[in-house]
């Protein structure tokens, strides 16, 4: 007779505490992680709109004229897209959700006005063309897409309408040759643009060496390397540099967490021996920036 | 000669979770022809490719469903991938076979609730969705959602789950082991439970293969099929992955298959939080979507199909989605002929419907 086989559960339960809870008499516990709603630090927006280009839902607005940063509360899907790709990290998913409303909500932000500041002052997008060796990394970092770099016809352009002026390409570029700035600064972009054949030729004579001593033979370098250029094998303990390749854009330098890489004169050429001097690097690297 | 009546059922029915629509011809008590319509939740999302790039479609194509829903985005994303030639971290790997057999569990669990109710055992009902909850505690702790997940991404997974909440994980679903055994074995043994199941609804395995059922359905009448076996998608391969078959192919063979597939689940993800390696969960992800290709998947349901094509843009051309309930509505209309008016209920929530997935 098998008939009764639920009692067992059902007689355990009646002294059990009830598996619900009293809502909202017992508040509900969110997790660490609960996407509940979106939440904006108004100050750091700079109005650049990637979340409304990046949200699924069409649920937020950006305009820049007045400054504002809206968003429908009942299209949100909560999916936390635009939090990821907010480039000043101004947004952020809050765990509580929003009240419940019997009419569509719309929440309107208003973005306070920033003083200009120097390097990211909401000017145009500008590059040092003496300084820059065509990498690419700005473009792959650019979360608008308006950057349009090709290393073999040295073409470095910015479509100026797309550009968010975010400042995510100033801060990835290895050789620091970009800038949002003021007219001053866009002269001299000009101006470097003619010399910039002259600067081709002093790349050049500089070098990317490994000191092996320091070497753990990770592999971060070539996979940070915009031209794969760099090769590692951490089995062989291999590390070569393919000097035809090698833009010396200094991007495997800033990678490297054993700090072991250097941009040097082809005279102080190291690249195979262990007795180069730890010291000697940083200052090397200093001098080619300069 | 009994007098023929047709009696419309659904797509309003207690019975019924979604809305799907079948005329039943009634001779007496028996069925004789059963005609299925849906169209009910039509929602178009395949059409949005064309306003939404590759990224954004990844959340779209999650809502088709609310219980598989990280499947979906699964199936989206890995078919977005293939066709991108882009290679998915290890770890990312690991933690979409834990995360999707985790939906598994609860899409399970959910089942087993609604087949009770069908049946009118309203009590194991409520037991078996306290079950539940635990599962989507740990959901909603690790992703962020109890059901709509929005972890995974094109290119791996938007949050990593460390090594401590995975042991966190396994710990509970150990716990919970012992509870869910209580609640199957009623299902299993309970002689008013098997009065309803045992016989009813016999889908033989010629018919199985020829309807192309698939999933719980068709290795319920012995068709030795299940995409985690193809190694198209997720770590399966290194999990020792078999099949649960049932040979009878009646109701409670269907309902034994989903029952071993809930212990199967808690031993695949013990299994894989024991060989997670470390490493990154995601890949950057540039570009256009150049090509097709396409992914098969084992939902809850069923084998999942995902078709995806792309003309050197953001945007896809064509994303296609076919999921396991369409496949399985043929086998549903021949285990219909012949049944009792009474047994429509259970015959219907046996190949577990979930017409939202049909209708997309």
């Amino acid at each position: 007779m098998k008939t009764f086989r639920i009692a067992k559960v059902l007689f355990k339960s009646m002294f059990k505490k009830p598996a619900t809870l009293m809502y909202p008499v017992v508040p509900r516990e969110w997790q660490e992680r609960t996407r509940g709603s979106i939440d904006i630090e108004v100050d750091k927006c700079i109005a650049c709109g990637i979340c409304a280009k990046r949200c699924p839902a069409d649920a937020i607005e950006v305009s820049r004229d007045p400054k504002q940063w809206i968003i429908h509360r009942m299209q949100c899907i909560q999916c936390g897209e635009c939090v990821q790709a907010c480039p000043k990290k101004c947004l952020a998913m809050n765990k509580q959700y929003t009240e419940p409303q019997t009419e569509k909500v719309v929440d309107t932000y208003v973005i306070p006005e920033k003083e200009a500041k120097g390097s990211a002052g909401g000017g145009d997008l500008t590059c040092n063309k003496d300084e820059c060796v065509y990498c690419g990394l700005c473009a792959k970092a650019c979360p608008a897409d308006a950057l349009k770099v090709d290393r073999k016809e040295k073409i470095w352009e910015v479509d100026q309408d797309a550009c968010a002026k975010c400042g995510a390409c100033v801060e990835k570029c290895p050789k620091k040759c970009l800038s949002m700035g003021d007219a001053e600064e866009e002269k001299k972009a000009e101006t470097a643009e003619e010399k910039s054949d002259a600067a081709a030729g002093d790349a050049d004579s500089e070098k990317l060496t490994c000191n092996k001593d320091e070497c753990v033979y990770c592999g971060l370098c070539a996979k940070e390397c915009p031209v794969d250029a760099l090769k590692v094998d951490r089995k062989e303990k291999l590390w070569e540099v393919d000097e035809e390749t090698c833009l010396k854009c200094g991007a495997c330098v800033d990678k490297c967490p054993k700090k072991c890489l250097s941009i040097g004169a082809a005279a102080e050429e190291t690249a195979d021996s262990n007795d180069a001097p730890d010291s000697e690097n940083p200052g090397e690297k200093d001098l080619d920036a300069e | 000669m009994a007098k023929r009546t047709i009696i419309p059922f659904g797509p309003q029915h207690p019975v019924l979770p979604e809305p799907v629509h079948l005329d039943l011809v009634i001779e007496d008590e028996t069925v004789v022809e059963a005609i299925p319509s849906i169209g009910f939740i039509h929602r178009g999302l395949e059409k949005l490719v064309e306003k939404r790039d590759y990224t954004q479609m990844v959340y779209v194509i999650e809502r088709i469903c609310g219980i598989c829903s990280f499947g979906h985005g699964w199936g989206a994303a890995a078919s977005i991938e293939g066709a991108m030639n882009v290679k998915v971290p290890e770890r990312a790997e690991y933690l979409r076979t834990i995360l999707h057999e985790l939906s598994r569990l609860h899409s399970h669990l959910l089942w087993l609730g609604l087949l009770a109710d069908a049946f009118g055992f309203e009590s194991l009902f409520n037991h078996c969705w306290r079950v539940r909850e635990t599962i989507l505690d740990i959901l909603e702790k690790t992703t962020g959602g109890r059901v709509i997940f929005s972890i995974c991404k094109v290119g791996g997974l938007n949050k990593d789950i460390d090594n401590d909440t995975l042991k966190e994980i396994v710990e509970t679903l150990k716990e919970l082991k012992p509870q869910i055994k209580e609640l199957t074995d009623v299902f299993l043994e309970d002689d008013s439970v098997k009065n309803r199941m045992v016989g009813v609804g016999v889908l033989t395995k010629a018919d199985a293969e020829a309807l192309c059922a698939v999933g719980p359905v068709a290795r319920g009448s012995g068709v030795f099929q299940d995409m985690r076996m193809t190694n198209s998608h997720g770590v399966y391969d290194k999990l020792d992955f078999e099949p649960v078959i049932e040979t009878a192919g009646d109701c409670y063979a269907r309902c034994k298959v989903r029952i071993g597939e809930v212990f199967q689940s808690i031993e695949l993800i013990t299994k894989a939080v024991g060989q997670i390696p470390d490493g990154p969960v995601s890949v950057a992800v540039k570009g256009n979507v150049e090509g097709e290709y396409i992914t098969r998947m084992e939902q809850p349901r069923g084998e999942a199909f995902y078709y995806a094509k792309g003309a050197n843009s953001k945007f896809l051309q064509r994303m296609r989605v076919r999921t396991p309930t369409n496949m399985n509505i043929p086998a549903l209309v021949k285990t219909l002929e012949g049944c009792d008016l009474a047994d429509v209920p259970i015959l219907i929530l046996t190949i577990d419907p979930c017409i939202s997935c049909t209708e997309r």
